[in-house]
C-alpha cells in the first residue's frame, strides 16, 4: 500500500531534518500510543499500540535508517508483528528549504499480512492514509511550535 | 405381501437423532468437558512465507493461568514436528524453521482457561524474517520461482503429475471433428464453513490409555494414523467422534490443532481441549477446489460428441494434504467423461505447491467429482450453443443410452446404471422446458436477459473397490456388527459417522425391513473406535452404498441362523422355512411362523442343540464397483443487464440414486446440497492478494447463502436401482452439490449469449456479469 503527501513549514531545514532523524522525536508524533527507544545511531525498537477498527493491539516494531543525505532526504524501514498481524512500512522523506521555509515531501509503502490484513482489509486502506497524514500534521505542528 | 415394518425402507419417518438435536441435547465437541480439563490455544503466523528467527515465550508464561508454551523445537525433539497426510506428503505440525501460509501454527499456549490460553497466545512473539511469496500456481512453477518445498528434495514446486486416458486417440478424433470447443475454467478455493469449526478433547488416563474427543468424519483410520505418527500401541488409543455439525470433507484430515492438543495432554496428564475459532477455521483448515481447468471437446457435423481432452493444473498450497484415496492423486476426477459416450478421451493434471494452507480436499463431493462436472456440463452447453443446437436436445443425442449399462467409459469406469434421458425429460416437463425456450426468445426480441441452464451429471461414489481403492493403505470397506438382543431389540454398530446425514434413521431403517423389527427398537452406534468395527468413514457419499450394504448383508447372515432357529422351534426343516412379511413361516402355512423376536429369545434361551448362543453378526462391506448416480437439473435466471444481478427464478433437480432409504431424509439432502452448489457459484470463493494475504478470513467477507439468497427449490426422482448394491441404492449425499454450480453458470452464460459469452467463472457476482456485458458493448 502506498501513501504519499507533502507539507511545509516555516521551520529551518537543519530543524525539520533532526526531528525525522530522531525516532523518538518522530515517533512522539503518532496519535497511537507507543514506546520508541534507539538502540545505536540508525537503530530503533519498541511498541506501538494501534489497530483498524475492531482489531487493535500492540505492534513490537525494529527500524533503522537507510541511506539518505543530511538536511536533504532520509529513508527508514520499519517492521513489527502483533495482534497475528506483520506490519512492513518504507518511508523516503525529501527535504527543500524555498522561500525561508522547508517543504517536505514523503513517500511510504507499507504492508501489512495476517488478522489486521484480512479482517480489516476493507478499511485498511482508510485507516493507514488518515494515520499517515496525522503523523505528518502532527510533526509540522510540532515543528512550528516553541522549539 | 402384508403390512410395511414400521420404519422399513422407503418409508418417510422422522429422523431419530432429531429428537436431541432439536432439544438442544446433541453432544458436540465442546460440549465435552472433563475435571481438571486444560485449554490449548494457537498463536498463528501473519507472514505468509518467512523465516522463524526466534519464538520468545517469555511473556506468554508469565500470563496468568498460562501452564506451557509448546513450540515446534519441542515437538522436534519427540519427533513430531511433522506428520504425514493422506497423500503420503508432509505437513508441518508446527514450524521449526519456516512459516508457509499465513494463519499457519506457530506456537500453542495450554493454560487453566479459555481467556488464559487465547491471552498467552497473544502474548508469544516471533521474529519473522518474510520470504518471497508464491500463491499463484502458474508463477510456482515458472522457471526461478521461490522453491517452497525443499525439505522434499524438490528444485522447483511441481508436485505430481497424473494422466489417464489414450492420448493419441483423443488428439487424432479432435483434429478429424467437425467441430470443436475450448473453454479455460477456473473453479476457485472454497471452504467447507461447517457451522462446528474442528476441535478435540485429549486425555491420558492412568494406565497411559489415550482417549481424544474430535471432530472427525473417519475415527478408526484417525487412530490408525495417530498410531503411527506417535508411536503408540493402537490399543492404547480410543477415538470418539461424538455429534458433528457438518463435516463435507473439512473433518477427514488431521489438523496439527489435534496432534499438538494430544502431545499437551501428554505432557500436562490433564484433559486438554482444542476449539478452533471461525477465523482460523476459513485460514488454517484444509481448503477444496482450486482447479484451473483448460477443457475441449469435439464433435461430428451432426452433434455427437467425439473425444474429450482436459488439462488441469491444482493448486495444493504448501502440502498435498489431499483427502483422496491413495491410487488417485486427482481423485476421481476422470468421471469427467460424464454422462456422454465419447470414442476417447485423454485427461492429465499437475500439482503445484503455493503458500497457501493444505487444498484438495473434498467440499460435499466425492474426490474432484464436482469439478469434473462442472466441466464437462459447461463444455457440452458451449458446444451445443456453437452448433446451434438447444442444450436439452444436444444432450438427449448424446446420452449414453439405458441399454448400454453396465457401460465402461472413455477414461476406464464401469458405470453400474443409468437413464440419462428419463431425468432430463422428467426435469423438462417439470419446468416447462419448451415454453421457457418461447419465453426466452421473446425477451431477447426485447433485449431482456433470460436464461435457460442444463445439467445433467454423472456422479461416482461409494468409495470403494478394494482392489483399486486404499486411503494410506488400508483398503476402503466398511463395516456394519449388529446385535439382537434377547428381548428383540437391536444394537448396532458402523464404521462410518454421520455428521448430520441422520444414519440413526437410515440405518435403522435397514435393519428395521432387513430383520422385521421396527425402528424404534433398533440403535445405532456410530463413532467410537473402542466399540465400533474398523471402517472408513462417511465422506464421498460412501456411507449407504458401503455400510449401508455392510447392514444388509450383515442382516442377511443373521437371518440365515435365525431361519435355522425358526426350523428348529417350528419343528420343520430350514428347506420348509421362507422369510415372508418380515417373518419366517413355514411355507404354505402361513399362520405357523416364528417372529425375529421369538427367534431372537430362543437364540439365548432355547437355541438348537449344537448350534452357538446368541443372534448376532458382522459384515465388512466390499463393494465390488462403485455406484453411479445421476440427476438432471434445469436452472432459469433473469439477469438485470444495468447491475448484471443475477436472480435464479427456478431450478427443478431430478435425481436418481437408485433405491431410497427414506424419501424425507433424501429431499433434505439435496435441498441442502443444492445450496451447497449454488453457494460456490454465486458468492463463495476465498482469494488470497499478491503478498499472501487471505481475503475472506470471516463471513464478512466469505459469504455464505442465507434463506434469504437461497433458491426455492424443486425436487423429483427417478428410480434406476444399482445392480450390484444389496438394497440398489447409490448414494445420494453429494449429487446435487455436484449438479447445481454447472446448471446455475449454464442458465447465467445461456441469458448472455447475445453478447457472446461463452465463460464467467463462478462465483458468479453482478460484477463479473456487468463487465461481460460491457466488454461485448452492453448497455
Amino acid at each position: 500500500m502506498h501513501v504519499e503527501g507533502t507539507f511545509e513549514t516555516a521551520a529551518p531545514i537543519d530543524r525539520v531534518y533532526a526531528l525525522f532523524r530522531d525516532p523518538v522525536a518522530f515517533t512522539d508524533c503518532l496519535d497511537d500510543p507507543h514506546a520508541i527507544h534507539p538502540t545505536d545511531a540508525d537503530h530503533f525498537e519498541g511498541t506501538i499500540t494501534t489497530g483498524v477498527a475492531f482489531i487493535r493491539g500492540t505492534f513490537r516494531v525494529r527500524g533503522n535508517y537507510g541511506p539518505g543525505a543530511p538536511n536533504q532526504s532520509l529513508t527508514a524501514h520499519l517492521s513489527g508483528t502483533g495482534m497475528g498481524s506483520g506490519l512492513d512500512a518504507d518511508f523516503a522523506i525529501q527535504f527543500a528549504a524555498a522561500n525561508g521555509k522547508t517543504q517536505v515531501g514523503w513517500k511510504g509503502d507499507l504492508t501489512l499480512t495476517g488478522t489486521a490484513a484480512t479482517l480489516g482489509e476493507r478499511m485498511v486502506r482508510g485507516t493507514v492514509e488518515k494515520k499517515s497524514t496525522a503523523l505528518f500534521e502532527n510533526a509540522r505542528r510540532k515543528l512550528e511550535g516553541p522549539a | 405381501m402384508g403390512e410395511a415394518i414400521h420404519g422399513g425402507i422407503g418409508q418417510s419417518i422422522q429422523r431419530k437423532e432429531d429428537a436431541r438435536f432439536i432439544r438442544g441435547k446433541g453432544n458436540y465437541i465442546d460440549d465435552v468437558n472433563l475435571p481438571g480439563m486444560l485449554f490449548l490455544d494457537i498463536a498463528r503466523s501473519p507472514y505468509p512465507h518467512a523465516t522463524i528467527k526466534a519464538i520468545h515465550k517469555e511473556k506468554a508464561l508469565a500470563t496468568p493461568g498460562v501452564l506451557a508454551v509448546i513450540t515446534g523445537a519441542d515437538l522436534a525433539a519427540a519427533k513430531l514436528a511433522w506428520m504425514p497426510t493422506l497423500m503420503s506428503d508432509t505437513q508441518m505440525v508446527l514450524p521449526t524453521d519456516t512459516v508457509m501460509f499465513q494463519g499457519q501454527e506457530v506456537a500453542a499456549v495450554v493454560a487453566t482457561d479459555r481467556y488464559a490460553a487465547a491471552d498467552g497466545a497473544a502474548a508469544i512473539e516471533v521474529d519473522y524474517e518474510p520470504l518471497p511469496v508464491v500463491v499463484d500456481p502458474f508463477k510456482a512453477l515458472e522457471p526461478g520461482a521461490p522453491v517452497l518445498r525443499p525439505d522434499k528434495g524438490k528444485k522447483d514446486n511441481h508436485i505430481w503429475h497424473w494422466e489417464v486416458g489414450d492420448k493419441a486417440a483423443t488428439e487424432k478424433l479432435l483434429k478429424e471433428s467437425a467441430v470443436v470447443v475450448k473453454e479455460k475454467l477456473y473453479i476457485p478455493r472454497i471452504h467447507v464453513s461447517s457451522i462446528e469449526t474442528c476441535g478435540c478433547v485429549a486425555q491420558v488416563d492412568v494406565m497411559g490409555k489415550l482417549t481424544v474427543w474430535m471432530t472427525t468424519q473417519a475415527p478408526h483410520a484417525i487412530r490408525t494414523v495417530f498410531a503411527l505418527v506417535s508411536g503408540l500401541p493402537e490399543n492404547q488409543i480410543r477415538i470418539i467422534s461424538p455429534d458433528i455439525g457438518g463435516g463435507f470433507g473439512g473433518k477427514v484430515p488431521v489438523y496439527p490443532g489435534y496432534v499438538i492438543a494430544v502431545v499437551a495432554a501428554l505432557t500436562t496428564g490433564k484433559p486438554v481441549k482444542w476449539i478452533e475459532d471461525r477465523t482460523e477455521n476459513l485460514t488454517s483448515d484444509s481448503f477444496a477446489r482450486d482447479y484451473h481447468i483448460e477443457a475441449e471437446i469435439g464433435a461430428t457435423k451432426d452433434g455427437k460428441v467425439t473425444a474429450l481432452r482436459v488439462k488441469t493444473l491444482a493448486d495444493h498450497g504448501y502440502t498435498d494434504a489431499a483427502a483422496n484415496p491413495s491410487k488417485f492423486p486427482a481423485g476421481l476426477f476422470h468421471i469427467i467423461t460424464g454422462s456422454y459416450p465419447f470414442k476417447s478421451a485423454f485427461v492429465e493434471v499437475d500439482a503445484a505447491y503455493t503458500n497457501k494452507p493444505p487444498g484438495g480436499i473434498a467440499y460435499r463431493c466425492s474426490f474432484r467429482v464436482t469439478e469434473a462436472v462442472f466441466a464437462i456440463e459447461r463444455l457440452i452447453d458451449n458446444l451445443a450453443h456453437q452448433m446451434k443446437i438447444d442444450p436439452a436436445e444436444f444432450r438427449l443425442k448424446n446420452f449414453i443410452p439405458p441399454e448400454a449399462f453396465p457401460f465402461q467409459s472413455a477414461l476406464g469406469w464401469t458405470y453400474d446404471s443409468g437413464n440419462y434421458a428419463g431425468a432430463l425429460q422428467k426435469a423438462k416437463g417439470i419446468i416447462g422446458y419448451d415454453a421457457l425456450r418461447q419465453e426466452q426468445a421473446e425477451k431477447r426480441a426485447k433485449g431482456e436477459l433470460m436464461g435457460i441452464g442444463i445439467s445433467s451429471f454423472t456422479e461416482i461414489v461409494g468409495a470403494g473397490p478394494s482392489k483399486t481403492f486404499d486411503i494410506l493403505g488400508i483398503k476402503m470397506f466398511d463395516s456394519a456388527e449388529i446385535r439382537i438382543h434377547p428381548t428383540g431389540k437391536v444394537l448396532a454398530r458402523f464404521g462410518t459417522k454421520s455428521q448430520g446425514q441422520a444414519h440413526e434413521t437410515t440405518y435403522g431403517q435397514i435393519l428395521a425391513e432387513e430383520l422385521g423389527i421396527p425402528v424404534e427398537n433398533i440403535s445405532i452406534e456410530e463413532g467410537d473406535t473402542d466399540t465400533a468395527p474398523y471402517g472408513l468413514g462417511t465422506y464421498a457419499s460412501r456411507s449407504t452404498p458401503t455400510a449401508g450394504a455392510a447392514a444388509a448383508i450383515a442382516s442377511r447372515k443373521i437371518r440365515d441362523k435365525a431361519q435355522k432357529i425358526a426350523a428348529y422351534l417350528l419343528e420343520v426343516s430350514p428347506d420348509d422355512i421362507e422369510w415372508k412379511d418380515y417373518k419366517f413361516q413355514v411355507k404354505g402355512v402361513p399362520g405357523k411362523s416364528k417372529t425375529m423376536a421369538d427367534i431372537a429369545f430362543a437364540a439365548y434361551t432355547n437355541h438348537p442343540p449344537g448350534m452357538e448362543a446368541g443372534l448376532e453378526a458382522v459384515d465388512y462391506y466390499d463393494p465390488p464397483n462403485m455406484t453411479f448416480p445421476f440427476g438432471s437439473y434445469i436452472c432459469v435466471v433473469d439477469i438485470d443487464k444495468e447491475t448484471g444481478q443475477v436472480k435464479v427464478r427456478r431450478f427443478v433437480a431430478v435425481d436418481d440414486c437408485g433405491n431410497i432409504i427414506n424419501p424425507m431424509i433424501v429431499d433434505g439432502q439435496i435441498h441442502g446440497g443444492l445450496t451447497m452448489g449454488f453457494a460456490p457459484a454465486m458468492m463463495e470463493e476465498i482469494q488470497y492478494d499478491p503478498q499472501g494475504n487471505i481475503r475472506q478470513s470471516s463471513f464478512l467477507e466469505y459469504l455464505l447463502p442465507t434463506a434469504v439468497e437461497t433458491p426455492h427449490w424443486e425436487t423429483a426422482k427417478t428410480t434406476t436401482p444399482s445392480p450390484h448394491h444389496p438394497l440398489g441404492a447409490k448414494g445420494v449425499g453429494e449429487s446435487a452439490t455436484v449438479g447445481a454450480p454447472a446448471a446455475i453458470a449454464n442458465a447465467v452464460v445461456d441469458a448472455l449469449q447475445p453478447y457472446g459469452v461463452t465463460n464467467i467463472d463462478i462465483p458468479i457476482t453482478s460484477y463479473k456479469v456487468w463487465q461481460a456485458i460491457h466488454a461485448k458493448g452492453g448497455p
